[in-house]
């Protein structure tokens, strides 16, 4: 019985994540060319008003427009840099290849980036810009979701070496971007209202959320830090001294080897790193972002 | 960098830290024991908003898939394509 109920729910979930056609009906046929109206009669009764694949279809179309509509509403930046049409074909090239795995929909995006260097064509001409706005906004997910510990205790600071290891909160990420993609995205937002939750309505047809286009996004190197300060995520710009010291220490180096990758390709000089280094630390550990090195 | 300069540098950081460390003791506790501990009540950091810069605006995603994101309404109730026509129906009878 436990047998027959799993390969049931296997053969339903099958049927339901099947992609859809363009017109978002339910295909005829699945991918490996058997007919979907004989599927669905081998295991769904029909009622007087709707036929097997009718009521398949419901849940398959639901299953895909809650799909879009998250996928959407995590990745409105990209949807304003890339328009509407460009943007929709990307997300069903990418959840076609990429389908959810996880239990949350919160992972929907995860594979985004790579996904998207892998297949250019679906961001040219913008690629660059693009994959900018993708990072910020996966970062964001990432920043507010992830883990907080505790912060640097006052006897790890005192007992500080050269050869001390400090870490970085969880929720802190860091971005190298081409663009001034978070002046764009908070603009986008701003605009937009602020949402404070995801509906869970499903819908006979899909809702395409109004579109705002992103326009003058500066091309230049920014530093940036997507971090969590008492459940709201922010972006803080940085200086290329912060980025490399921040990334060092997040990649585990010591605290001198930090230090000094702070300055690698820095053109301050030499008699204001100390004040500037003091300044750091102090800020960053205003801002909790500071923390013990733990083994997981 | 030259021993006298990483003593130094080191000391910054040192200096740093304790100095951010007191900040936010002040701003979670404004506990002058607490800072008094620490000796570091004359230095306490200002602290504002500012400093964490851009306001993202969004709380999103931490509700996605379990369920619970509208407050008021169980999210299909009333609103599936299928009401009325039996689709939804999990025991069946339909």
């Amino acid at each position: 019985m436990t047998g027959e109920l799993h390969q049931l729910q296997r053969r339903m979930a099958a049927a339901v994540m099947q992609p859809l056609t363009l017109d978002e009906t339910m295909r005829k046929r699945d991918r490996s060319g058997r007919d979907n109206h004989a599927e669905a009669a081998g295991f769904i009764r029909p009622n007087d008003r709707l036929d097997s694949f009718e009521r398949l279809e419901i849940y398959n179309r639901q299953y895909w427009f809650r799909l879009f509509s998250s996928f959407e509403e995590d990745f409105t930046g990209l949807q304003a840099v890339l328009g509407r049409k460009k943007f929709q074909a990307l997300m069903r090239a990418y959840l076609e290849s990429n389908p959810s795995t996880s239990f949350s929909l919160r992972n929907l995006g995860s594979r985004l980036l790579e996904w998207s260097c892998d297949n250019p064509q679906w961001t040219a001409p913008l690629g660059e810009l693009s994959q900018d706005m993708m990072s910020l906004e996966w970062a964001h997910i990432e920043s507010f979701d992830s883990a907080s510990r505790p912060v640097l205790p006052v006897e790890t600071m005192t007992s500080l070496s050269e050869e001390t290891q400090i870490s970085l909160q969880p929720h802190v990420r860091l971005l190298k971007l081409h663009h001034a993609v978070d002046n764009a995205l908070i603009a986008l937002r701003s605009d937009s209202g602020s949402s404070n939750s995801s509906s869970n309505s499903a819908t006979a047809s899909r809702i395409v959320r109004r579109f705002r286009a992103v326009s003058g996004v500066n091309h230049e190197t920014i530093y940036l830090a997507v971090h969590r300060y008492e459940d709201t995520v922010y972006y803080k710009r940085l200086r290329l001294e912060d980025f490399y010291l921040l990334q060092a220490i997040q990649e585990g180096r010591t605290l001198m080897d930090a230090i000094d990758a702070a300055f690698e390709f820095s053109v301050m000089p030499e008699a204001e790193r100390p004040g500037y280094v003091q300044s750091a630390f102090q800020h960053w550990m205003s801002l909790g972002w500071l923390c013990e090195v733990t083994s997981d | 960098m030259t021993k006298s300069m990483k003593a130094l540098m080191l000391g910054a950081a040192v200096t740093g830290l304790l100095g951010g460390s007191t900040g936010q003791l002040h701003a979670a506790t404004s506990s002058n024991a607490a800072l008094s501990a620490l000796g570091q009540s004359s230095f306490a950091s200002s602290f504002t908003a500012e400093d964490k810069d851009k306001h993202a605006c969004k709380g999103q995603n931490s509700c996605k898939g379990k369920g619970g994101c509208k407050s008021s309404d169980n999210g299909c109730k009333g609103k599936n394509s299928c009401k009325g026509k039996g689709g939804c129906a999990t025991d069946g009878s339909k």
